[in-house]
């Protein structure tokens, strides 16, 4: 089965531009499913709760959520705290009232101390790193229908970013980028704030497609948009100096032909609902889906 | 964000960005040329500073400066096109392969020759940085973001991204900048780039800060001792934290690096203009010009050679009546050739005196006229609010004259003629018996005059009805007379009678008096023009002294023997000698055809431009009448040079221009079923204008207009009120942006669409410049000519017949249609007499020539062979 078996390509308009990113916006169509709360949200309003296991262990985490919606967690997303900074290695989609042991990557390799329980998120991985999460995840689905991901890779991806972006970090923490960084982040988020009246958004940097999300529920979008605009925008510096020129209309339309064209994996997901994975050539993509409708589709260029 | 598109530049990559903006190339689709495209963050109040600040930056011109060209607010941004330098910044050579100390002194001495020549045009950088120092391909380097550090908000200077700001001098901390702040920074990027570490460095701000203040670097000869000691010294003294012990200038800097040896003195050039669009002031008049410019007699006529400063004398006599004379800008009257030429005597009177002089009447003696008309015009009939615009075919139709076509322009042309020599209704009577020719010049004539008591006049009206005033009532040309204490004249050699009359009435008879011209340069006696009146001069104002300036400072020395060879029969154009600086050169090129001889044209300019001698800008194709330009236009378009034709449609003519200008009147009229024609033509809903006559403006028609319109139709009953108190900026904006007129026709992405935005958005920007109201604004355009017009910013050769040319000057000049019948026009049935204003006409357009002058002609245009012109063998065969 195909991705476009399931949900219809978006609508691909005008590009804008922000420094060397050359941005897409999407429109795909309104698939309302159930309202959510997202990570941020539900921790916020102290609905939601994240925790180290009993038995702490890097790779997974305890999530609760006790509000009276489901809880959507984006795949990259980083919670801070506990024990150590982590990302979730996948899409999560929580009942009211449920809980569930998820999959997550450490992304602050110099530290190992603390409280059990996470203060909040910061934000999602950036689509490096997400694509790295989604490749790795992929492969162990396959052969071991685990949701762990290569966490040396995580921690060397994290390394370098930290390293190129000349970001001083005493525990080698993603966080601290976007700390660092914050001003101009905001600045891009304030600048592409337009893009909220659609679904979603490619990207791409220099002449290089970095990777698409789409939410096929908008209020779904709107409440996860900040964080993603943000992390895009962390892609782009890092490749300021190399990728600086535009990215053409069909390019665009390419690599969101080349992965609705792709054959899908299907996975249950770890909590509610499917995933549709594709691992291409060179990009990787997934596609969250509940009761049937699609909720959220990321894609990412793995070959850079 | 931005779109990939911004107005009619596509954006091809990001160049790179700071706290000001983020500069992308991209590419002109009209002129297909790359620019680097600044896209700024400012807000609108700041913008408006910047404005001010475009227009001076826009003057520089240097091949070590990054040329900026427009400034322009696209898209709700304000958007700076400049001079795109492929290469990268001396930041990235720094970081991947350190320069030597070699390579950093010339680096050095190169942008010291742009800072010589900003310094000297007033202009202060205070941003100099790795950063902001371009290095190009061919080694070339340029300093780029003049002047823009003073629109960073307060609070930018930080320790985040763009590393520390140690290039900063102390004095700059608290916002005071001098020429001595850019010679701090640079001897902090020298200091840089010979040891490759920052002077002053700290964990924080403040240590920074702190660090900086007390001078504290460690020396150079510490960190690379292979620099010596004495350019060590250099560096530290361009460092020292008092400003008054650093070096005073740009080019003592430079001479200290060339006197320890740092740098050979034949690898320093001398900061060379290569074009200018104001003369740099503040330099030395000769002996001759300061005898003239300082003469006691009140009265002066000047006569000079091409190129001899003869408006440099007219600058610097105003500034110094004004400064030791102690007379008022408010009682002088200044009179000029062209409105570009007033707009630039203002520009440098400006820049002498330091100060604005808006309350001094400059304009042309056109624009003079009207001023008088529209206060005095209802003594002769004319209603207050009347227009200039050309005698339409309507009005023509109804004398039903045989004659058609050319033969009936000829006659309007003979009417107007009768005009510009002052004749009366009845002399005119008299004048035209026993001739139908001259009954229908008559006939014409009349007719202009009763389309002037209905508020149309023509150009010509502007001069002969203010003559006709003063003359009827003496009280009125008293009264006027009494404003001016100092009268100056500018090219009196092309005033007509009416020009000169006009001038005469107004200059009283104790009043300064201040003349110049020159007899070989006329070229307008087709208009009714003549040097007559240059003779006149001392008849009609008792007391005239005569000066005479014989070496021109424009003309290099080949160009000046060909030009005297053209004139040899009279007394060599007054022309003794040249002071300019190079031989220059002279080119010859015989061409198959016409086509041919475009094609040439192309391929030489671009290998021109290719050699780095001229940018497009520095060159200008002259030729003798509109007609000749088509080939070159063609060959242009397909070889890709760009290219700009000057002169060929008066702005106000130009459709679109027309159409919001007669809003503008309908505005100032109150004629509400013109303006909501207007409106619909603006927004492109008839629903405007739908029940029009069913109504009353202005509650009705505002209850019963489509909902998004109402507030348009409100605006202009607000208008139609009280005129007076809207700016024609303010206007204009309503009109055209927020009616989404423009909006609209940049969607429409045509090339027609593109140049009727770009005649709209100069119209926009001319209403937010004019500092007037709405019908003063009108008339302005009315009398704007094609050459004021922002396009000179652009960097693109200018096409325009030797007519459009007078009073400019270009690095190089091509004078094409050297053929007898092109250039001499009609030459078998030609007098003597206009044989001669041909020759004239070609000395003006060899005497408009910097550096280089290349002849072309034809052998054949089409079937017809063509003999090379007479005027060839003058010049080249001597």
């Amino acid at each position: 089965m195909r991705l476009r078996d399931i949900c219809s390509q978006p609508e691909v308009n005008e590009p804008l531009l922000w420094r060397n990113l050359t941005v897409f916006p999407l429109q795909a169509e309104e698939r309302k499913v159930l309202p959510f709360i997202v990570l941020d949200e539900g921790l916020v309003a102290g609905r939601v709760q994240v925790e180290e296991l009993d038995r702490a262990s890097v790779e997974s985490v305890v999530v609760r959520n006790s509000a009276d919606d489901f809880l959507f967690i984006l795949e990259g997303e980083e919670i801070y705290g506990a024990l150590q900074n982590r990302v979730f290695n996948t899409s999560v989609i929580l009942d009211p009232m449920g809980e569930a042991v998820v999959p997550v990557s450490c992304v602050e390799q110099g530290r190992w101390s603390g409280r059990g329980t996470f203060s909040g998120s910061t934000g999602c991985s950036h689509p490096s790193l997400r694509a790295i999460l989604c490749s790795s995840v992929t492969r162990n689905l396959r052969t071991r229908r685990s949701f762990h991901s290569d966490q040396g890779r995580v921690w060397s991806t994290v390394s370098s970013t930290l390293t190129t972006l000349r970001v001083r970090s005493n525990t080698v923490s993603l966080s601290d980028a976007f700390y660092e960084l914050r001003a101009e982040l905001d600045q891009f988020v304030s600048e592409g704030s337009e893009l909220k009246n659609y679904s979603g958004f490619l990207v791409a940097t220099g002449s290089r497609v970095i990777g698409m999300d789409i939410f096929f529920d908008r209020s779904l979008y709107k409440k996860e948009f900040e964080k993603l605009l943000k992390s895009y925008a962390l892609e782009g510096l890092l490749y300021m100096s190399t990728q600086r020129g535009t990215v053409a209309h069909r390019k665009a339309t390419r690599f969101i032909s080349d992965v609705f064209e792709g054959e899908t994996e299907k996975f249950p997901s770890v909590a509610k609902g499917e995933e549709f994975r594709v691992l291409g050539r060179s990009f990787v993509s997934k596609l969250t889906v509940l009761d049937g409708k699609p909720v959220h589709l990321s894609a990412f260029r793995t070959a850079h | 964000m931005i779109s990939t598109r911004i107005g009619k530049y596509s954006i091809l990559r990001w160049l790179g960005g700071g706290a000001f903006g983020d500069v992308y190339l991209a590419e002109d689709s009209i002129l297909g040329e790359k620019f680097a495209l600044k896209v700024s963050r400012l807000s609108p109040k700041e913008v408006q500073v910047l404005k001010d600040e475009a227009r001076v930056l826009a003057r520089l011109y240097h091949p070590c400066i990054v040329r900026f060209y427009n400034a322009d607010f696209i898209d709700g941004r304000l958007v700076m096109v400049m001079e795109y330098v492929e290469g990268g910044s001396l930041r990235h050579l720094m970081d991947k392969d350190p320069p030597g100390v070699e390579k950093a002194v010339e680096i050095a001495c190169r942008v010291l020759e742009g800072l010589e020549y900003a310094h000297k045009q007033g202009v202060v950088h205070r941003d100099i940085k790795p950063e902001n120092i371009l290095l190009g391909p061919q080694g070339e380097v340029k300093l780029t973001d003049f002047g823009l550090a003073r629109f960073l908000k307060k609070g930018t200077i930080s320790a985040s991204m763009a590393g520390t700001p140690v290039y900063l001098p102390p004095e700059g901390w608290t916002g005071k900048f001098t020429e001595r702040s850019d010679i701090y920074s640079l001897g902090v990027v020298l200091y840089e780039m010979l040891t490759g570490v920052q002077p002053f460095t700290g964990d924080s701000l403040e240590e920074v800060r702190k660090a900086i203040f007390q001078g504290r670097a460690a020396p150079v000869t510490v960190i690379n001792s292979s620099v010596p000691p004495s350019l060590a010294q250099v560096v530290g003294k361009a460092m020292h934290v008092n400003p008054q012990e650093r070096f005073a200038s740009a080019e003592e800097f430079r001479d200290a690096l060339v006197d320890v040896g740092a740098i050979s003195a034949h690898r320093v050039r001398k900061a060379v203009l290569v074009e200018t669009s104001v003369k740099e002031e503040g330099l030395q008049l000769t002996e001759g010009q300061r005898r003239v410019v300082e003469c006691e007699h009140r009265r002066i006529l000047l006569k000079g050679c091409a190129g001899s400063g003869k408006t440099t004398c007219l600058v610097h006599r105003i500034c110094y009546l004004v400064e030791k004379k102690e007379l008022e800008p408010s009682s002088m009257l200044v009179a000029t050739f062209t409105r570009k030429a007033a707009a630039d005597v203002k520009e440098r009177v400006e820049k002498i005196l330091r100060r604005e002089v808006h309350e001094m009447l400059i304009d042309t003696v056109h624009g003079i006229g009207l001023r008088i008309l529209r206060k005095y015009g209802w003594l002769v009939g004319i209603p207050e609010d009347f227009e200039v615009t050309p005698l339409d075919d309507e009005y023509l139709k109804k004398l039903d004259i045989k004659q058609k076509g050319k033969r009936l322009k000829r006659l309007v042309r003979e009417a107007e003629k009768l005009k510009t020599r002052l004749m009366r209704a009845d002399e005119v009577n008299r004048w035209s018996l026993g001739s139908d020719y001259r009954m229908n010049v008559a006939r014409i004539f009349h007719m202009m005059n009763r389309l002037a008591t209905e508020g149309l006049l023509t150009y010509e009206d502007l001069l002969y009805f203010p003559c006709r005033i003063m003359h009827r009532h003496p009280e009125v040309a008293e009264e006027l007379r009494a404003n001016f204490k100092a009268v100056f004249v500018d090219e009196i050699q092309d005033f007509t009678c009416s020009q000169y009359e006009l001038i005469k009435l107004l200059t009283a008879e104790d009043a300064c008096l201040f003349i110049t011209g020159d007899p070989y340069q006329h070229i307008y006696s087709w208009r009714g023009a003549s040097t007559q009146f240059m003779d006149r001069v001392v008849e009609d104002f008792p007391g005239v002294v005569e000066f005479s300036l014989q070496t021109s400072f424009r003309l290099p020395a080949k160009v000046l023997q060909v030009a005297q060879n053209l004139m040899s029969r009279h007394e060599q154009a007054g022309l003794v000698a040249t002071a300019a600086k190079n031989e220059g050169e002279v080119e010859l090129f015989r061409a198959s055809s016409d086509t041919e001889e475009a094609e040439f044209v192309a391929r030489r300019i671009h290998e021109l431009v290719r050699s780095g001698d001229v940018s497009y800008s520095g060159v200008c194709v002259l030729f003798r009448s509109h007609f000749y330009s088509r080939n070159f236009e063609e060959a242009f378009s397909r070889s890709g040079v760009p290219y700009t034709l000057v002169g060929m449609t008066a702005f106000y003519e130009r459709e679109e221009v027309t159409r919001v200008v007669g809003i503008l009147r309908a505005l100032v009229s109150g004629n509400v079923e013109e303006y909501l024609k207007g409106l619909a033509w603006l927004t492109g809903s008839r629903r405007v204008i739908q029940g029009l006559s069913e109504f009353e403006f202005p509650d009705d028609m505002k209850q019963n207009a489509p909902p998004r319109y109402r507030r348009f139709i409100e605006y202009g009953a607000e208008i139609m009120r009280s005129p007076h108190q809207f700016a024609p900026g303010d206007v204009l904006q309503v009109l055209l942006e927020d009616t989404g007129c423009l909006k609209k026709l940049k969607r429409r992405g045509s090339a027609q669409a593109a140049g009727q935005v770009e005649n709209l958005e100069e119209l926009l920007r001319a209403g937010r410049e004019f500092k007037g109201t709405i019908q003063e604004f009108i008339d302005h355009i009315g009398l704007m000519e094609d050459l004021e017009l922002a396009r000179w910013n652009t960097n693109a050769v200018r096409l325009m017949t030797v007519h459009s040319s007078k009073g400019l000057e270009f690095p190089v000049v091509f004078i094409t249609g050297l053929a007898e019948g092109i250039f001499p026009l009609e030459s078998s049935s030609i007098s003597q007499r206009d044989m001669e204003e041909e020759r004239r006409l070609l000395f003006v357009a060899l005497t408009r020539a910097l550096q280089r002058v290349i002849l072309s002609f034809p052998s054949r245009r089409g079937y017809q062979v063509l003999r090379p012109s007479r005027f060839l063998f003058d010049m080249v065969l001597k």
